[in-house]
């Protein structure tokens, strides 16, 4: 079985479920914590996304940078919009530069599969830390 | 080419300094700190990206001007309104431009990250995808900024 494409399957159920979540309550959210919300959620994403990509194609390096700074910049801009269009260019730009970074963390871990189990748990404790303050913030 | 697009990205900043030093009475002390981080970091990578590509240094001489001319982007954009955002502009410019250093050093030599060994074609492809990418990623970012004074 193909663990890393699990992987991303799993990455991408919990970003859409946790939007869902901070959708609902978006108007009892102020733009502070609506900022750190975006900043938080995309750079995460993107980290995760572009080293489990680097993992699985290491020949092909500009698409795999291209697309995880791709997602980033959606994700960012998704959790962003959600607030304020100011709240939309902060996630935008931390987007962008995560996801320029995360294939060359990817690649210099000399491809461990270790690193990717610990990418997967901070976006998994980070997901969760987004979903409690929303909801006690 | 890689002369044309550095100086595209140039232009794309000076043109963009210019339209928000004409209008810089008019925002409040948050919007002009998110508009110094956003524009300094993302036009500090690629001009940083493309004097990688330009010029023949090694890596300590080139790390130090690229942080150097990071940290300049993110002053100048940062120094329209008060010192939040001065010092927001400078740190993102900083990471920006090391960032952007780094990114051309892989390219040019993969071996740097262990990934595996290209053929100098492959290379050549690569940085002009790159190039043509980041100077894509500087004209999104002056048309979200030029729409942000419409909101």
């Amino acid at each position: 079985m193909n663990v890393l494409g699990v992987m991303l399957y799993v990455n991408a159920l919990l970003i859409v479920s946790c939007y869902m979540y901070v959708y609902r309550d978006r108007t009892l959210i102020g733009f502070q914590l609506g900022m750190n919300i975006s900043m938080m959620a995309g750079s995460f994403l993107a980290m995760s996304t572009g080293v489990i990509l680097i993992y699985q194609f290491p020949l092909q390096f500009a698409m795999v940078t291209i697309i995880s700074v791709f997602v980033g910049m959606i994700t960012g801009s998704l959790f962003g919009a959600l607030f304020d269009y100011q709240t939309l260019l902060t996630g935008y730009v931390n987007g962008v530069m995560v996801g320029m970074m995360a294939p060359m963390i990817g690649a210099a871990a000399n491809f461990n599969l270790q690193f990717v189990w610990l990418m997967e748990s901070v976006l998994i404790i980070s997901l969760l830390l987004i979903v409690s303050s929303s909801r006690y913030g | 080419m890689f002369w044309v697009m550095f100086l595209m990205n140039l232009y794309i900043s000076v043109c963009l300094y210019l339209m928000i030093h004409k209008k810089r009475k008019i925002f409040d002390d948050r919007f002009s700190m998110i508009l110094s981080y956003c524009i300094s970091s993302v036009s500090s990578i690629a001009i940083t990206l493309h004097i990688t590509f330009l010029v023949e240094l090694d890596f300590v001489q080139l790390s130090i001007v690229s942080s150097f001319i990071g940290g300049g982007i993110g002053w100048l954009f940062g120094s329209l309104r008060t010192f939040q955002s001065l010092l927001a502009g400078f740190s993102h410019g900083m990471i920006g431009g090391l960032m952007g250093m780094m990114l051309g050093a892989v390219i040019q030599d993969p071996s740097l990250c262990s990934l595996p060994a290209y053929y100098q074609r492959a290379i050549e492809l690569n940085m002009v995808i790159f190039s043509i990418f980041t100077t894509g990623l500087t004209t999104m970012m002056c048309g979200m900024v030029y729409y942000a004074f419409r909101v």
